[in-house]
């Protein structure tokens, strides 16, 4: 497992309008071909892909879950979640750590990627905003598009993301 | 330096709080007319020692209350003043008020003084009404004492016993001009029954101490056919190197009562919990060599074991008990019931530390359990040492389970201890005669059930006297005796705590419950339901509203509140009934929480645990004992009982090894008064398994009550039952 320290300064970046102005942190992954991102600042760890202990009936995007130091994390397949073509499992094939803030209180959730790739500094001017690509396609989930060298990078708001997209729609989650 | 008071403010609300409870508990036994005396002396005791505590920490409003309590309370004790219904309702009314200001003061929020103040007006009111001679003590029963003594003193001279109270300030030179105090205190207890209490107020930090300087002052009550120029005498030698102020208070002791002013008592009539409890011996001897070092030990430890010579039972008894072991060693300990934390030896601890603890054990166990995995794969000529060794750790590891387990555990009667008053308001409001029996009150539940498990029990106990019991006339008319029974019982059942409550008032109506579910569409019109399908209706959600709303007589109201309740708590609910005769709930619930014993199965490549608890029995079916139902659900005879089959693997999506029946194992399990076999490959093996909660970091599954982590750090599902029978049933509906 690779340890990412991440940086004490600047943190809650997000919400601090001052510092959103300074560079933000992002780890950057791909997955089917794409380049993503999340803020650095919810990544707890960056671990090798293993089994998982599946979940029935759960969607097919919730993997299952794993014991991450004595807690049960839930693994999502971030291919499936965003309705890309299913990949193998590979050697680079990681499982991103991080930590999301729901309602109530943050919970840890591991995304299945299919490698990581950097952390990039991305500045305020670099982030412009998802395009609206028109009803049906959701892009809620993304925070914004940002050009790393060259490369343009998909920037998500994992809390969007999880809490919405995940758990919010799990059957039987609510009763 | 004066020592810091509030580090010692939660454990005073802590037993204040119970010392209340056990006061309410001995109000309810208190029998109207002829009152048992030690009764009245538990109360007075709980009373006075409020009223100590709280006025050592400076919480005046409930001193000043608990004073007017103690002066009514003082007179019911001497025999001047009746205990009737209308007192007996002030006393519990004045337990109340004292919780409110506990509470509010625990809470730092002001106190409802109107609420206070009305009370406290009433009880004045019932001293004032006695109509005996004496009219000295409640001419001022609401001042604060120094008021009341000052009123007092007009009439001393009237009777032989008279109380002295004697405020003994030496100076800090005291010792250095040959006096000793100890021996003061042991002339004055000559003359006649004494009471002390050492004020260590002024003690400083210990690295300030003069050794040879008296820091501590004393408060004495004295009483006794005494003259004042006795007391004097006393004090002849001191009295230009000390604060002595002596007044006469009149006489309130009984020569009944007098016992429980005695020495020991004081030592914990003004709060054993603070500082200022030191044992008045220990606090006097200390004043002889090194005063103040011992004494201030003893505040420090003043939680702890102070009173070796009072022997009290270590567990907080429940009321009966309680009653009865105050009778016992009323006469020679006289032990308040507020220490009896203290006189047990026992420490309070932080729920969290326990927790923590529990956390780390849990972790344990899961470390072993890997070792011991590891240990069955190991060759060679030292594996069977090492096998041995594993052994004794997972011995070892059970017992030290168990223990930090039990340190959770709670008697059940800190829940029941609610009821008596709860029987006795709801009885009143309803005009009707009901008698609460408790059993079983000593049996031991996890702290987190505990908790959890007093409304779901509430809930019931108020159904059982709202709908159950009958009012008085009809139950005569039935042929029953007037006063109705509801009867709480809990008791270990098989690795599970079972709590009942039980009436015998009319029974569930079943005509009533039936149609009120066919006039609302649950049951068809033409559908017939066994008893015990009718009595499940009331847990329907909504059903009991409905009922409410109506009006209509018939439990229910809740009551699938209730079930879900226990249901989170990993318990089951189940109901009897007879007509005419009374009901029965039992309620089910697991000993604890964290940990489960466990029976680890394998479908394809997943691993599962069942609970042991739900096993009845794990069996390979015969390939022709197995018949389908129209086509589409398997059953099986097991015990002349038709038992539906769920395979695990269609049910959760697996892809198993085994898809005939016969190549794999049934394993009969209960869920909610249902049997279904469970189909799986294989049985590997009994575990106890830490559960974590799948909660914390995704949701709820149905099916899925948590999971584990086992020895080889790999996650297993731990099956809910009830969920996989309801959730088989939904899909073979489907």
């Amino acid at each position: 497992m690779t340890a990412i320290a991440t940086q004490t300064p600047a943190a809650d970046a997000q919400h601090d309008p001052k510092a959103r102005q300074a560079t933000e942190q992002f780890l950057t992954f791909r997955l089917a071909g794409e380049e993503y991102g999340v803020t650095i600042l919810r990544v707890q760890g960056i671990q090798g892909w293993d089994r998982v202990t599946p979940i029935p009936n759960t969607p097919d995007y919730i993997l299952g879950v794993i014991n991450l130091r004595g807690a049960i994390v839930p693994i999502v397949d971030l291919r499936k979640r965003f309705g890309l073509a299913a990949g193998e499992f590979g050697p680079t094939t990681v499982v991103i750590v991080v930590k999301v803030q729901a309602q109530r209180h943050d919970r840890t959730i591991g995304l299945v990627v299919d490698a990581v790739s950097d952390v990039c500094n991305v500045g305020a001017e670099d982030l412009k905003p998802a395009p609206n690509f028109g009803d049906g396609i959701r892009t809620d989930f993304i925070q914004g598009l940002a050009t790393v060298e060259g490369r343009m990078v998909i920037l998500l708001d994992i809390d969007r993301l999880i809490s919405e997209g995940v758990l919010g729609s799990m059957p039987g989650a609510a009763s | 330096m004066a020592l810091d008071l509030t580090q010692f403010h939660a454990a005073f609300f802590d037993e204040s709080f119970e010392a209340l409870d056990s006061m309410e508990a001995a109000l309810l036994q208190l029998d109207i007319g002829a009152p048992d005396p030690e009764l009245i002396n538990t109360i007075f005791r709980v009373a006075h020692s409020i009223k100590g505590g709280s006025a050592t920490f400076g919480f005046t409003e409930i001193a000043s209350f608990t004073h007017s309590l103690e002066t009514l309370l003082d007179e019911l004790r001497g025999g001047r003043m009746q205990v009737t219904q209308p007192i007996s309702d002030l006393l519990l009314k004045s337990v109340d008020v004292m919780r409110a200001m506990l509470r509010a003061v625990q809470a730092k929020q002001p106190i409802d003084m109107q609420r206070v103040a009305d009370v406290q007006f009433d009880i004045e009111l019932a001293i004032a009404q006695k109509g005996a001679p004496e009219v000295a003590a409640p001419a001022a029963p609401a001042a604060p004492p120094q008021a009341e003594s000052a009123a007092g003193a007009a009439a001393p001279a009237s009777r032989g016993p008279r109380q002295w109270q004697i405020r003994f300030r030496p100076f800090r030179e005291l010792f250095a001009r040959g006096n000793d105090p100890l021996r003061m205190l042991s002339e004055l207890e000559t003359l006649g029954r004494m009471s002390v209490r050492v004020d260590a107020s002024a003690l400083p930090s210990f690295a300030a101490l003069d050794p040879e300087g008296c820091y501590l002052a004393w408060d004495i009550e004295l009483e006794g056919d005494i003259e004042e120029q006795a007391i004097h005498d006393v004090f002849d030698w001191a009295e230009g190197d000390c604060e002595l102020e002596i007044r006469c208070v009149p006489s309130r002791e009984t020569p009944a009562a007098e016992s429980t002013v005695e020495q020991p008592a004081g030592q914990h009539e003004d709060g054993a919990e603070t500082a200022e409890s030191s044992e008045v011996t220990n606090g006097a001897a200390a004043s002889e060599g090194s005063p103040v070092s011992e004494h201030a030990v003893d505040a420090l430890l003043s939680a702890s074991d102070q009173d070796k010579a009072s022997a009290a039972p270590a567990e907080r008894a429940p009321p009966a008990a309680a009653a009865a072991e105050h009778a016992e060693h009323a006469p020679k300990a006289d032990t308040p019931t507020i220490s009896a934390v203290g006189d047990s030896g026992s420490i309070r601890v932080a729920v969290e530390k326990i927790d923590e603890l529990m956390n780390t054990v849990g972790e344990l166990v899961i470390t072993q359990a890997m070792l011991s995995q590891l240990g069955r794969s190991l060759e060679g000529p030292m594996a069977e040492r090492f096998r041995a060794g594993l052994a004794q750790l997972e011995r070892n590891m059970r017992e030290l389970q168990d223990s930090v387990m039990r340190v959770r555990m709670l008697p059940i009667s800190f829940v029941f201890s609610r009821f008596p008053r709860m029987v006795r308001d709801l009885a009143q409001k309803l005009g009707k005669q009901v008698e609460l029996r408790v059993t079983g009150e000593h049996t031991e539940l996890d702290k987190t059930v505990l908790e959890k498990i007093g409304d779901p029990l509430v809930h019931l106990v108020r159904n059982s006297i709202d709908h159950g019991l009958e009012k008085p006339e009809v139950r005569v008319a039935a042929g029953k005796p007037p006063v109705g029974t509801v009867h709480l019982d809990a008791c270990h059942r098989g690795g599970c705590i079972a709590v009942e409550v039980r009436d015998d008032g009319a029974g569930l109506d079943k005509e009533r419950i039936l149609a009120k579910a066919r006039s609302r569409g649950l049951v068809g019109p033409n559908d017939v339901l066994t008893d015990e399908q009718i009595y499940e209706l009331i847990f329907l959600p909504g059903f009991s509203t409905a009922e409410q709303a109506t009006d209509v007589s018939g439990r229910g109201v809740g009551m699938d509140v209730v079930r879900r309740n226990v249901k989170e708590l990993g318990g089951t609910i189940d109901v009897r009934s007879e007509p005419g005769k009374g009901a029965c709930f039992t309620i089910t619930l697991p000993l604890t929480l964290a940990i489960v014993d466990g029976q680890t199965v394998s479908v394809g490549s997943e691993t599962y645990i069942v609970p042991l608890v739900s096993i009845i029995e794990s069996l390979q079916v015969k390939p022709g004992s197995v018949n389908s139902v129209a086509g589409c659900g398997e059953v099986f005879s097991f015990r002349g009982e038709y038992v539906p089959i769920i395979r695990l693997y269609e049910l959760f999506g697996v892809e198993p090894r085994a898809r005939e029946l016969h190549e794999g194992l049934i394993v009969i399990v209960e869920g909610e008064g249902r049997r279904v076999g469970l189909f799986v490959d294989d049985l590997l093996g009994q575990q106890q398994v830490v559960i974590k909660s799948l909660d914390a970091n995704f949701g709820r599954v149905e099916g899925i009550s948590g999971a584990t982590i086992l020895g080889d750090g790999s996650v297993a599902l731990i099956l809910d039952l009830p969920g996989i029978i309801r959730r088989a049933a939904t899909r073979a509906a489907a």
